[in-house]
């Protein structure tokens, strides 16, 4: 593990300090990046933000270690991300692009993981769309909701029916994310 | 799958399976590889559900945002310098100054018809084919928005709160306004699920009144996550 590992930590945990840390400390030089690269500030902000909230999602879903220094990996983050946004107007899956680069193995690696990371919330994000109104109604609800008895109250059914279909929810989810074409490609973490 | 067994991961994952019972489920994951894969990709899911809907991520889009407005607030240093042919210097400057202006002004004044692209409606389920709903959902997508109207004033909205959207979208297409603004409000208190789109519409039916105020202050809620999030800051500045 990393000594900047305490940078993840800081915003999984919202801290606000370690948040303008980053902004300070390793910001501006993804913002230069995009500006010399058909790129606004407006464009830069939007990259940063989606990059953090992916860094969150995926050290909070996952066993997530940093192996590398910050510096190298979050700017490369960006900078794929803003060159894949030039590329394409929707997402698209993450090719290796030629670059020459001085980073070594580690921050590609944490990089590609990373963006592995990226596309299973994308695919998570396109199937909780597709589920059926009813599932994604109760899935919302019971993930808000203090206890399940308070989510079976509020839909005037019983208890043991909420847990069931909760389960049988995920379950149609989880099926639906299995199907998806790219999904047996993607490695597991 | 059996169904069953999405019963017997959550209970797994909840601990509230006997000591017996975890016993037995961990040897088939030992042996069965695809009751494990099957498992692990369950166990995900979970995760990101509950990650999907939590607070604590609200909280931290919310400081990102704030953090964000803060250090991206100061003007950029650097300047692009356009070197221009004195030659065509008078011309270069008219149809700039032109150009900035048709620019400016379609900024300055957005209207409710660059936001009007509706989502197209499918409720018709896979075999359940209810012929009064198919109509509705045939007069939504062909904009024929008063036939729509009439026909969702048939139907019980309690059964659907989708219906309930695409009616409120076909009440400000028809400029019913308070009608759709009630609908609005039903929605959002009764779906968790979209509360972010009916802030959506808030929005544009506000905008559509050409109350820019109101249309502001629905459009400012909407959760970084959401759908329309980047489409409703874009008209926020827009709104300024």
């Amino acid at each position: 593990m990393h000594t900047d590992q305490y940078l993840i930590l800081g915003l999984i945990q919202n801290d606000r300090a370690i948040i303008e840390k980053i902004y300070t400390l390793y910001v501006p030089k993804v913002i230069r990046f995009i500006e010399s690269n058909n790129g606004s500030k407006d464009d830069a902000q939007d990259v940063v933000q989606e990059v953090l909230i992916n860094l969150y999602n995926q050290a909070k879903t996952t066993s997530f270690t940093l192996t590398c220094p910050f510096d190298a990996y979050f700017f490369l983050l960006c900078k794929r991300k803003w060159l894949n946004t030039l590329g394409s107007s929707h997402y698209k899956k993450v090719t290796n692009l030629n670059e020459n680069v001085s980073y070594d193995d580690t921050a590609y690696g944490q990089v590609e993981e990373t963006e592995q990371f990226e596309y299973k919330q994308h695919i998570f994000n396109e199937a909780l769309k597709s589920l059926g109104t009813k599932c994604k109604e109760l899935l919302a609800l019971s993930f808000v909701t203090k206890s399940l008895e308070e989510v079976a109250q509020k839909l005037n059914v019983t208890y043991a029916y909420v847990r069931k279909k909760k389960s049988l929810c995920t379950g149609e989810l989880t099926k639906i994310i299995q199907s998806h074409r790219d999904y047996k490609t993607l490695t597991s973490i | 799958m059996e169904t069953s067994i999405f019963e017997q991961f959550e209970n797994y994952l909840q601990g509230t399976m006997t000591a017996e019972e975890k016993q037995i489920f961990e040897s088939m994951l030992n042996t069965d590889t695809k009751l494990l894969a099957d498992f692990e990709a369950y166990k995900m899911t979970a995760k990101m559900l509950e990650n999907h809907y939590s607070i604590a991520k609200k909280a931290f889009q919310e400081t990102l945002h704030e953090v964000g407005k803060t250090h991206f607030n100061n003007p950029s240093k650097s300047r692009k310098t356009i070197k221009l042919n004195p030659k065509y210097f008078a011309v270069a400057a008219v149809f700039l100054l032109f150009f900035s202006l048709l620019i400016f002004n379609n900024q300055s004044f957005p209207s409710y018809e660059d936001y009007n692209q509706h989502p197209i409606a499918t409720f018709v389920e896979r075999g359940t084919q209810e012929s009064e709903v198919l109509k509705a959902q045939q007069a939504f997508n062909n904009q024929e928005y008063q036939e729509a109207v009439n026909i969702f004033e048939t139907l019980n909205l309690e059964e659907n709160t989708e219906w309930r959207l695409y009616y409120a979208i076909s009440l400000i297409e028809t400029s019913a306004f308070d009608k759709a603004q009630e609908q609005l409000l039903t929605l959002s208190d009764t779906s968790f699920y979209y509360q972010n789109k009916s802030k959506w519409y808030m929005g544009l039916l506000f905008l559509k009144q050409n109350n820019h105020q109101e249309s502001k202050k629905w459009l400012v809620q909407i959760d970084q996550e959401a759908e329309d999030y980047k489409a409703a800051q874009k008209l926020i500045k827009r709104l300024k």
